[in-house]
């Protein structure tokens, strides 16, 4: 049955796992099926709106299998969904059985808290990843169908793209359950830093001064320089940077979970 | 009786040499509040021990700094000779755990929660898990949120004892137990101390604990008023008694009986308070035409504030 606490979480998210797939499928295949109507259309209008407007949603490129998908999915829908589901399966697994109190026991076997800690958040990494793989495998196929042109890489790495902004944000909501155990801030302050990346993320393109600092914002490495723009590039070293992000930060907050009072 | 010469007389209960627990000056503060203050005490392997207070005295917040979930302020604790809180997963090993509201999740079932635990642990017999569900008339196969209170409590006593723990730390443990049940679990208390084991055990009513329990540690505001075997406590217990006389009260008489103190007489009513048995007083009263007579055995507090007031003074 249950060998483990990762284990365990693991069949915790299960449920809720089957509605984000019928959810991402669902998604995914509006999207795509509709594309042979987007293909013929003249896109001529999106050339009223700016260059840097253009270049940050792939408008120029929108008549081609990439940049459809990136405009409709990689760029706008689905880093909303990923961040979503990271935040909330990061804020949930550590918070919930501190607030309803079975961590209690769980602490008195001979598990540790840096054991528990780990156990919870690679189970959240693990529904990220699964969540990515649906994704994947379902542009793949449908976009297969409607001869979209997208390669298995481009659609990997923009798939990737997503579980790592979803994962770096999730890191940050687990981190303030470690530290506090309260849910609900781990909720309001990685959905905060979420909003200010993205329009950090949206200002350094639209304005100069900005511009040198856009590597401070995850949207810059998961959407901005990745294959999800580029349907050439392989995949790109910023993508590390997220995973090193999210690593740092879990690991950051592990003292103090260890030294900290339980069940505040 | 002076603190130093009571210890030593706990200390003599022990049969092994490392105690199952030792406390020194534990303390847990919360900015002003101090929800334990400065509690020490030793407990030694094989006994049962009551740990006694009102709600709020501060049983739980001891019980949960001897798990290593608070840190203390200041103080240590050892659990078989494991620091509690820098060694405590080494001390878990050996340790059955009931938290004082005991919760497990909602939609497993009890055998899937209790397998759970058992594949943490690694040491469980599932027959001994079995036979306990068994003695405590408990089914494994219900999902846990659709128990009563008091089976949810029976997993928890059940998640406690499965692994033959070597010290068992229980936290009120037979709330919401009917009495059959929770005669069928003291038992299994008495079973543990027999078999060489130690438990552990909060309670906030004295007469739960006084039939199992070899030593009682009794808590007021987070302060350990006193630490007894329970054999010296039953005759220490104070009455404090009204007797109405047909005529003059023999007050004398009265003062000379064993365990009497505070005569107060007021006409033909007599106010006194017997530490111990009564049986002296009332034989020595009774030839004097006793009316009428009420003795007010105090609460579980009153008994034991009663027997420290005469140590401080």
């Amino acid at each position: 049955m249950f060998s483990n606490v990762y284990t365990k979480t693991l069949r915790d998210l299960r449920k809720g796992f089957i509605g984000w797939t019928i959810g991402t499928v669902a998604l995914v295949g509006f999207v795509v099926l509709s594309w042979p109507f987007i293909r013929d259309m003249d896109m001529s209008f999106l050339d009223q709106y700016p260059a840097e407007m253009r270049e940050l949603f792939s408008f120029d490129a929108i008549n081609t299998g990439p940049g459809y998908l990136n405009s409709q999915l990689f760029t706008s829908m689905l880093p909303i969904m990923f961040i979503v589901y990271g935040i909330g399966a990061g804020a949930r697994l550590l918070a919930r059985e501190e607030e309803t109190r079975t961590m209690d026991v769980l602490l008195s076997t001979p598990l540790s808290r840096s054991r528990l800690m780990l156990d919870k958040a690679a189970a959240a990494a693990t529904g990220l990843v699964a969540l990515g793989v649906v994704v994947f495998a379902s542009i793949w196929a449908m976009a297969g169908v409607a001869d979209m042109g997208v390669s298995a890489r481009y659609t990997a790495g923009a798939s990737l793209a997503m579980v790592l902004l979803g994962l770096l944000y999730g890191a940050i909501a687990f981190a303030v359950t470690a530290l506090t155990g309260k849910r609900s801030m781990a909720i309001a302050v990685a959905a905060s830093l979420a909003v200010a990346g993205y329009v950090f993320y949206l200002m350094a393109a639209l304005v100069d001064g900005l511009e040198s600092w856009k590597w401070i914002t995850p949207f810059h490495h998961a959407i901005g320089v990745g294959p999800a723009i580029d349907g050439s590039a392989g995949i790109p070293l910023g993508y590390s940077w997220l995973a090193i992000a999210a690593v740092v930060v879990v690991a950051a907050v592990r003292p103090v979970f260890r030294r900290r009072d339980i069940g505040l | 009786m002076p603190l130093s010469s009571r210890s030593r007389r706990i200390h003599d209960i022990g049969v092994s040499d490392s105690p199952a627990i030792l406390v020194d000056q534990i303390t847990k503060r919360y900015g002003d509040t101090t929800a334990v203050d400065g509690v020490s005490l030793v407990v030694p392997r094989g006994v049962v021990f009551g740990y006694l207070g009102p709600n709020g005295a501060g049983k739980t917040t001891t019980i949960r700094m001897l798990l290593g979930l608070l840190a203390p302020t200041g103080g240590t604790a050892q659990l078989l000779g494991h620091d509690s809180w820098s060694e405590r997963e080494k001390a878990h090993r050996s340790i059955g755990y009931l938290p004082g509201e005991f919760t497990a999740y909602t939609e497993l079932t009890s055998e899937e929660y209790l397998r759970y635990l058992s594949n943490l642990r690694g040491d469980v017999e599932w027959s001994h898990v079995v036979e306990l569900s068994e003695r405590l008339d408990l089914r494994l196969d219900v999902r846990f949120g659709t128990l009563s209170h008091g089976n949810q409590q029976k997993v928890g006593i059940i998640q406690a004892f499965m692994h033959r723990p070597e010290l068992l730390i229980l936290d009120e443990p037979t709330t919401g137990l009917d009495p059959l049940i929770q005669r069928e679990f003291l038992t299994i208390v008495g079973e543990t101390r027999a078999e060489g084991r130690t438990v552990f055990m909060s309670s906030h009513v004295l007469s739960e604990v006084e039939d199992s329990a070899d030593i009682v540690g009794m808590l007021s505001a987070g302060r350990l008023l006193l630490e007894k075997r329970v054999d010296s406590l039953k005759e220490l217990t104070v009455h404090h008694m009204t007797l109405t006389f047909d005529r003059l009260p023999p007050q004398e008489i009265l003062e000379r009986a064993a365990g009497v103190r505070d005569v107060v007489v007021d006409g033909l009513r007599v106010r006194l308070t017997v530490e111990g048995s009564t049986k002296e007083v009332l034989a020595v009263a009774a030839p004097f035409g006793i009316e009428s007579l009420t003795s007010v055995e105090p609460d579980l507090e009153a008994i034991f504030l009663g027997l420290y007031r005469p140590e401080v003074s």
